[in-house]
């Protein structure tokens, strides 16, 4: 993690700095100079962390418009959290149902429909599917200006759609296993026997999409905040790349690669507690 | 080729004519009327235009930023097989990592940084494709890989090894031959990936400027249209956009079916 | 395919959503008032400023007053100053005496102004980011530099007793009482709360509003400010003695979304900037609009454009045309004949005889000179901003684009989102040839847009370097004159002068049209609208819960 903070930090202090105000007089630019210098340091590796210095000290790393704290970005960091969450319960929801769906209606009318369904929504930009969902709000007279469940199922939209095609096939997959098929011959239901031994068995292969699944919730957190106006971690970030300001991007671009660090190492943890083959496979090499 | 390819060929031909048609025509001077009137924000374009404009620019990002990271997927890819060892071990674990990496993060990124050198409201063109090659190696690099491989254990090559033909002359003469089929499919299914990944970052504001739209510029330049009465200027875009995208998938899905039966 | 059709289904219930839109003008009435701005605050520290200042003026207006306000025809009258004295020193200074209006109280409502409050707010002000605004103070640029005791007690500014304030400028400034009432590092400060604080807790102070603090003289004082949800919120200040007698709106919230256009639809916003160029083809019925003492223009780089081919493009561009074909965006423009709008006081009026000096389209001519000049530029580069702009400027450069072509002229648009910085290289060479700037008015005399052209202005024409700087003296000497000009007829010649030397001898720049601002606002809310300087005008505004019946 902190490697990558370096990175970040090396590539994004070293681009050309220039800070011109649009004034009728032009003024010394030895201020804007002055506060990157402060923000930012020399550029050099050993000031790498000066602007997380200067956050844990309750200042701005903002260089330009707004001057940003450790308040205010833990504000958005929040935000962006817990629609996050939301998102993932969502998406898990979605999944789940678009699963048992897809390998309980697949023979059926409908079945069609549910193939049709994930081409849909990867064949979509995401910021399109935000434009139909507002419109079918404002089309049912709900506000959706603001409203943080619809840019929570949104979010949820991608990953759900994901999770779901991937949980199904290794559902079908279970299905076709023997002991799914001695416990048919035991007059087990088809669905208790999917809900009940195939969907646990089913689970390590979810854990394969979970870094995916990270990723496309990081990417529906940037479109859906920017397209419901949330002011959250992913829109905070945007707009500080569009004004090119240093400062904030630093400190949310190593955030972003720390998240994805972290959820990765958490996956690996999971497995080992989850999946029996891992287990065995992390005794054997130790 | 089943029905579905055969029709997503037939659309991509029609889009292409369309281009070039739309060319033709203006160059002759000869163009008929749009039928849904000029660009609202551009008075002196028209929607169709524009749109059209956005087509031919969302197809040529997607064709060559897409061929670059297959070329360059499979240069690294033989080049991997070819060392062994160590090195292909770490081009594989690279591509791995760098494909953990969200696409738009990067993107978003590189924006930045044209826009911190260049300025400018947009990325230029080439800019654009370069990066969209820059993140677009790493997941064709590990099926390319994995492709090789398992086409490297086929009786016959491991005969041509048998009686000392060179390893590179094997990959390139023998390998890599059979493989076309297979890396066609791939670099027709990353085009519609491509264009699709473009149009969000164009969304967001990092990708072509407003004057030189891609499809999925235009759309997320106009997208607000859609809740008034000129919700028509934005339909065609988005037609022509979920055209595009549809039928490159399906010839791409063709070509894998075929492919993989080939096995 | 079926996805195809899906998705077609999906344009036809977007025409359909349009259906749910609420009437906006059924939104009822309440006290709390909404407005949606381009851009929030990014200080609330008046007198520290920021790089980006335009921003700040809503939220800083509706805090604050100045000195002197301005009347509907832009004539100063007595604000916070109930009267002044204006004399002339021997050495020409210039010198003001202002007497504060008496029982004017801060918002704790118990501390009264004091011509402290001005001297401390000024002084640190003169060292903010904005402190070139106070520029015309005598002893100025010494306080700037040394910021020591002694050049603070030199500066021009003394308060001689608690109501009355002493100013001293460099020398005479027509235009400072203008200025006193808009440009917000005039504004005062409460001293008696801020002295012996250090800088950073003085930037607290205003930037971390809390229990009523910072305590502001306007109309509405800050509760709460969210940098992050771009959401500040206002109360009425009760200590403000120039309340309506009815309908005082009691909260006022700013925010800023890129949504605003559908949170006004859905009546969760009361105004609104109606700041997209292409819906104006078909206005929502409660539009408005107002005339901005701005200029549009067209500006060369003086280096690589020369004269005859600069004086040429003057000519080739038909403003009536130009403007005429773009109808749609901008309804019935206001053609510009010089750099200065007809409305602003001390410029000449639109039929006035002079102007004829000015360069005018025409055609016949523009070609004769084109001739003159020999090999023309492969190409020409116009720099334009882009997206983000409340004006048609692509539309407008593409149309002067398409009126230079016939000539032989090619025009290259370059958009940016960041004009300033895009517009030159790090160390001041121009990019690009040709660029189209908005120019906008800050007080109600031509010295605010002619202020860029004087050297060490942001003019981005290089024309400091024409005739080795003579050319700018000579324009200097005209401002410098204007400035001190006694009576109205001289110093309206005064400034035409200069224009003459800046649009007619050089060429520098051709001035197009002058913008004006739409907006949308409830018909319930009266009193808020935007002023001449593109600035919100708070001060009268109020709930009147019965409008006259809608046409």
């Amino acid at each position: 993690m902190p490697i990558s903070a370096v990175l970040v930090y090396l590539l994004v202090v070293n681009l050309p700095f220039r800070q011109d105000s649009d004034r009728k007089i032009a003024t010394s630019e030895n201020d804007a100079i002055a506060l990157r210098a402060q923000v930012l340091g020399s550029g050099g590796v050993q000031d790498a962390f000066v602007p997380w210095k200067r956050l844990f000290s309750g200042e701005s790393v903002g260089l330009a418009g707004q001057p940003f704290t450790a308040k205010d970005l833990g504000r958005a960091a929040s935000l962006s959290l817990g629609l996050g969450l939301i998102a993932l319960l969502l998406a898990l929801a979605w999944a789940l149902l678009l699963a048992v769906a897809r390998v309980q209606l697949a023979a059926s009318r409908v079945g069609f429909l549910l193939e049709v369904i994930p081409g849909l929504v990867f064949g979509s930009p995401l910021f399109l599917l935000a434009v139909v969902a507002a419109l079918l709000a404002i089309a049912f007279g709900v506000s959706f200006t603001g409203s943080h469940l619809l840019a929570a199922a949104v979010m949820a939209l991608g990953p759900g759609t994901f999770l779901g095609v991937v949980w199904s096939d290794a559902l079908r997959a279970e299905a076709a296993r023997p002991y799914f098929l001695a416990a048919l011959a035991r007059g087990c239901s088809r669905r208790q026997a999917l809900l009940k031994h195939a969907l646990p068995n089913a689970l390590p292969a979810l854990l394969d999409a979970a870094a995916p699944v990270a990723s496309s919730l990081l990417l529906g957190s940037f479109v859906a905040e920017n397209f419901f106006q949330l002011k959250g971690f992913g829109l905070v970030y945007l707009e500080a790349a569009r004004r090119v300001d240093a400062g904030v991007v630093v400190v949310a671009t190593t955030l972003f690669a720390a998240v994805l660090i972290l959820v990765s190492l958490a996956v690996e943890l999971v497995r080992l507690l989850v999946d029996p083959k891992a287990r065995d496979a992390a005794k054997e090499t130790a | 080729m089943n029905w579905r390819s055969r029709l997503g060929l037939l659309t991509l031909v029609l889009l292409a004519g369309l281009t070039f048609g739309h060319a033709a025509l203006t160059a002759l001077d000869a163009l008929p009327e749009c039928p849904f009137g000029a660009d609202p924000g551009m008075p002196y374009e028209t929607v169709c235009g524009q749109v059209i404009g956005g087509l031919w620019r969302s197809l040529l990002l997607g064709v060559t930023a897409g061929a670059g990271s297959c070329l360059a997927a499979t240069a690294l890819a033989l080049f991997a097989r070819r060392l062994g060892g160590r090195f292909e071990l770490g081009i594989e674990k690279g591509a791995e990592l760098f494909f953990s990496i969200p696409d738009l993060l990067v993107l978003i990124v590189l924006g930045f940084v044209s826009r911190a050198v260049w300025g400018g409201e947009g990325v230029t063109l080439p800019f654009m494709i370069a990066s969209l090659v820059a993140i677009g190696w790493a997941a064709p690099t590990r099926m390319v890989q994995n492709r090789l491989r398992s086409l490297e254990r086929l009786d016959f090559i491991t005969a041509a090894h048998a009686i000392g033909v060179p390893r590179t002359r094997v990959l390139l003469r023998h390998v890599l031959p059979m493989a076309w089929d297979y890396l066609l499919a791939i670099f027709l299914l990353r085009v519609p990936a491509i264009i699709l990944t473009e149009s969000t970052i164009s969304y967001l504001g990092f990708g072509l400027p407003l004057d030189q739209p891609s499809l999925g510029r235009y759309l997320g330049g106009h997208w607000q249209l859609l809740a008034t009465d000129d919700w028509v200027k934005v339909a065609p875009a988005w037609a022509l956009l979920a055209l595009l995208v549809v039928a490159f998938h399906q010839v791409g899905r063709g070509l894998l079916d075929r492919a993989e039966e080939a096995r | 395919m079926t996805r195809t059709l899906l998705v077609s289904t999906l344009v036809v219930l977007t025409g359909c959503a349009r259906c749910g839109k609420k009437e906006a003008n059924s939104c009822p009435p309440r006290d709390t008032v909404t407005i949606a701005l381009p851009s929030l605050p990014n200080t609330l520290d008046w007198s520290q400023s920021h790089e980006q200042s335009a921003q700040n003026y809503p939220a800083l207006l509706a805090m604050m007053r100045g000195l002197t306000t301005l009347d509907a025809d832009n004539s100063v009258k007595p604000g916070l100053a109930a009267s002044w004295d204006v004399s002339t020193t021997a050495d020409g200074k210039q010198v003001y005496v202002f007497h504060l209006a008496p029982g004017v109280v801060w918002s704790d409502g118990k501390s009264p102004l004091r011509a402290q409050d001005f001297v401390f707010a000024w002084r640190r002000a003169l060292l903010g980011a904005d402190g070139a605004e106070l520029e015309d103070l005598d002893g100025a640029s010494a306080w700037r530099s040394a910021r020591t005791p002694e050049a603070a007690a030199a500066l021009g500014l003394t308060a001689i007793d608690d109501q009355t304030l002493q100013v001293t400028l460099r020398g005479a400034r027509g235009y400072f009482l203008s200025r006193l009432a808009n440009v917000y590092p005039y504004f005062p400060a409460p001293s008696f709360e801020l002295e012996g604080k250090s800088e950073a807790e003085v930037q607290r102070y205003f930037n971390e509003p809390a229990n009523g603090r910072p305590l502001v003289l306007g109309a509405f004082r800050v509760t709460a400010w969210d940098r992050v949800g771009q959401r500040l919120e206002l109360e009425a200040n009760p200590s403000y003695a120039d309340k309506p007698a009815t309908g005082a709106v009691a909260h006022l919230v700013l925010l800023q979304s890129e949504l605003g256009a559908l949170m006004y639809e859905q009546c969760n916003v009361d105004f609104l900037f109606f700041d997209e160029p292409s819906q104006l083809a078909r206005p929502p019925a409660d539009l408005a609009s107002a005339k901005l003492l701005s200029t549009y223009w067209l500006g060369f780089n003086t280096t690589r454009v020369p004269l005859k081919l600069r004086t040429a493009i003057a000519q080739a561009i038909d403003r009536q045309a130009l403007l005429g074909g773009l109808s749609a965006l901008v309804p019935n423009p206001r053609i510009a004949k010089a750099f200065l709008p007809p409305e602003m006081p001390g410029a000449l009026a639109d039929s006035d005889a002079r102007l004829a000096a000015l360069p005018a389209s025409d055609a016949a001519r523009a070609k004769a000179l084109l001739a003159e000049v020999g090999p023309l530029p492969a190409e020409l580069t116009l720099l334009v901003r882009g997206t983000g702009s409340f004006l048609p400027e692509t539309a407008l450069a593409e149309g002067i684009r398409r009126q230079l072509a016939p000539l032989g002229l090619k025009v290259k648009i370059i958009t940016t989102s960041n004009f300033s910085n895009d517009v030159k290289e790090a160390d001041g060479t121009l990019r690009y040839d040709l660029f189209l700037k908005r120019t906008g008015a800050d007080y109600a005399h031509p010295n605010t847009l002619l202020t860029p052209f004087q050297s060490g202005g942001n003019h981005y024409t290089d024309w400091q370097k024409l005739e080795g700087g003579a050319s700018i003296a000579k324009f200097q000497k005209l401002l410098a004159e204007g400035a001190g000009a006694a009576d109205d007829a001289r110093r309206t010649q005064l400034y035409f002068d200069a224009q003459q030397v800046l649009l007619a001898e050089q060429v520098a720049a051709v001035p197009l049209y002058f913008p004006n601002r739409y907006f949308r606002k409830r018909p319930w809310l009266e009193g808020l609208s935007v002023d001449p300087f593109n600035f919100l005008t708070f001060r009268a505004m109020r709930v009147n819960a019965t409008p006259p019946a809608a046409k």
